[in-house]
């Protein structure tokens, strides 16, 4: 899905020469996006990753909306994790609230937040980012190609089934889940409704398993960077719903003072907004950063798995998000396993709180890195203001700065090579330019 | 869009299937997908799967689906397959569409889908891992709005019922003398 605009001829008696990359439609991310490096020189004059998918009017949509409604109506940003903006939102209402879910149905937001990690992991590793490092256009020609392939993405298959299970029991359903809400759910599973489920992770925990060191073993370019890596950090557990904010360079934070640490920007060629440190330096969030920052806080079998894949933790290399994604599942199939294993349904579905006056903020994990939800309401519990910030908007600056590096190593190879070098950069970070999109704020201003 | 594999979907043509091919055919082994997204018209395979759930005969299976990868999760062993999408064919919004895969015109076609991985190369993923039905049929209703928040369109909501009926006059073919045979 590559265009490419042709090298202008070699320019006669030492003239500058000028040379862009352009990448039409990116292919194998979720949802539409361009880019386009330019050089002068052998340098980077300008990248530019562009976000054209139609804008996003969601923090608009809420405003004058009962806060109830804000997970159902969040969720729909995106298809591929819903179950992140959900969990943003119920927490940061009932943070509003000023009450807190904890016991069984602190357990059941977690194991939905396993399914979900599952799920996008799963396709992003076998069918959009594995294809890069085995030379395939897609997911589909490595199936066609070779039977151990096809082997492969039928096990993943049922890997990423295993994590839809989870989302369709405890969401409601398969797509856009309805069963979550703030305070809780509105129907909280069965013992015995567990239990299949229970069967279905270990029948994939296996290849889960496996599936990290056949990730470790494929060919990582040298791509290192002194990045700030940002994520959450929880005291015992591996960090999904809680935590305080952390970077490699010494950041910790409440979540409340994201916006003292972090800012918004429009840029012309994007529709997503891009988020930056305060100040202006760029920061890195996603799996990689939340491995490098807290693989202390995973179980003591998957830390097992991480070392037998003799890779030095932490990474810098954003090449290897894909072992790191291998590791996540892993971690989610076994802490689903153990939160089914513990479970005991609550009393209630849900806890109660009454609507008021007030504003807060939250972040969790969702599967590509923090994401920042902050809403203000009225006595009423209607919405006046709404902020979400995902995980995309937050990386592409660094993907931008990334590019800008790398662009100058790919120059001696043909258009098509060069720019197939560049989209690689780019899904590494396995960017959902859908959540990312919003739109310019206008300012009509009339006499 | 007139080739070998496409036809405007009319009840008449739905009803002239091939009754040789399905008669031994089990019901069981029939998945009936609806792919689509809550955003306006992409709701059409969502809203034709609502309707026929209440008439399906017993063992056919009737699932909404929000990505085409989702549909080949669910494929398994199946036989026969009957997928419903709302489509960009150019066409006046509400158009329907029958096809028959595998088809050179949706083969050749560059996708622009909302749901990621597209249809057609879902089918090709299916076939390359050996999960594809031995019978593939795609109903598509020309969407006219696919906007986020928005409900279904006037133009495709009046089809909704009759794409229900001529998929259901299709499997009716095979159902209920012919079913688990």
């Amino acid at each position: 899905m590559s265009d490419q605009t042709p090298d202008p001829p070699a320019a006669p008696g030492g003239e500058p020469q000028e040379r862009t990359i352009h990448v039409g439609a990116l292919a194998r991310v979720e949802g539409e996006g361009a880019l386009t490096i330019r050089l002068r020189d052998g340098k980077v004059e300008d990248v530019q990753l562009r976000i054209f998918e139609a804008p996003r009017f969601f923090e608009a949509l809420l405003r004058g909306r009962r806060m109830e409604e804000a997970p159902d109506i969040t969720a729909r940003i995106c298809g591929i994790c819903p179950v992140a903006y959900q969990m943003s939102a119920c927490h940061a209402l009932e943070r509003l609230a000023g009450v807190a879910v904890s016991g069984a149905l602190r357990d059941l937001r977690r194991l939905l937040y396993c399914g979900e990690w599952i799920e996008s992991h799963v396709l992003h590793i076998f069918l959009l980012h594995a294809p890069d490092f085995l030379g395939y256009e897609s997911g589909i020609a490595m199936a066609q190609d070779r039977p151990d392939y096809a082997e492969l993405v039928r096990n993943a298959l049922q890997l990423k089934k295993a994590g839809n299970a989870i989302v369709s029991l405890l969401g409601g359903r398969a797509i856009h889940p309805i069963n979550v809400r703030v305070g809780g759910f509105y129907r909280t599973p069965t013992r015995q409704e567990l239990d299949p489920l229970a069967e279905q992770l270990k029948a994939v925990q296996d290849f889960a398993r496996r599936a990290v060191a056949w990730t470790a073993g494929l060919d990582f370019p040298a791509l290192e960077h002194d990045y700030e890596f940002v994520a959450l950090r929880h005291e015992t557990e591996y960090p999904m719903n809680e935590g305080r904010i952390v970077s490699s360079r010494g950041l910790d934070a409440a979540m409340d003072e994201f916006p003292r640490h972090f800012e918004e920007h429009q840029v012309p060629h994007s529709n997503a907004l891009q988020c930056r440190r305060k100040g202006g330096g760029t920061y890195f969030v996603g799996p990689l950063a939340r491995w490098n920052l807290n693989f202390d806080r995973a179980s003591p079998s998957v830390r097992q798995l991480a070392r037998e894949t003799g890779i030095g933790w932490p990474c810098r290399n954003p090449y290897i998000s894909i072992v790191v994604r291998a590791l996540e599942v892993a971690y989610a199939v076994e802490e689903a396993l153990r939160i089914i294993q513990r479970y005991k349904p609550p009393e209630q579905p849900a806890v109660p709180y009454e609507r008021r006056a007030g504003q807060a903020a939250w972040i969790t994990e969702a599967p590509r890195g923090i994401l920042y939800h902050r809403y203000e309401t009225d006595s009423g519990g209607l919405i006046t203001q709404a902020t979400i910030i995902p995980p995309t908007s937050q990386n592409q600056r660094q993907m931008e700065e990334d590019l800008a590096r790398f662009a100058p190593s790919v120059l001696h190879l043909p258009e098509d090579e060069a720019a197939w070098e560049c989209e690689r950069v780019v899904r590494s970070y396995d960017p959902c330019i859908s959540c990312a999109t919003h739109f310019l704020k206008l300012n009509i201003e009339t006499a | 869009m007139n080739d070998e594999c496409s036809t405007a979907a009319t009840p008449a043509q739905s009803m002239a299937r091939q009754p040789s091919r399905s008669a031994s055919r089990p019901i069981a082994r029939l998945l009936i997908a609806g792919l689509g997204s809550p955003h306006g018209d992409d709701q059409a395979g969502w809203a034709v799967v609502d309707r026929l759930r209440r008439w399906l005969p017993s063992g056919a299976d009737a699932r909404k689906v929000a990505t085409p990868l989702d549909l080949v999760e669910l494929l398994g062993r199946r036989q026969r397959l009957i997928v419903i999408d709302a489509a960009q064919l150019g066409e006046q919004p509400g158009a329907l569409r029958h096809f028959r895969w595998p088809c050179t015109a949706l083969a050749g076609s560059v996708e622009h889908g909302t749901h990621g991985l597209g249809l057609v190369e879902a089918l090709r993923l299916a076939e390359a891992l050996g999960w594809l039905p031995a019978e593939i049929d795609l109903y598509t209703v020309q969407a006219q709005d696919v906007s986020a928040g928005h409900g279904l369109s006037l133009a495709v909501r009046g089809r909704i019922e009759e794409l229900a009926d001529m998929i259901l006059q299709s499997i009716r073919d095979i159902s209920p003398t012919h079913a688990d045979a």
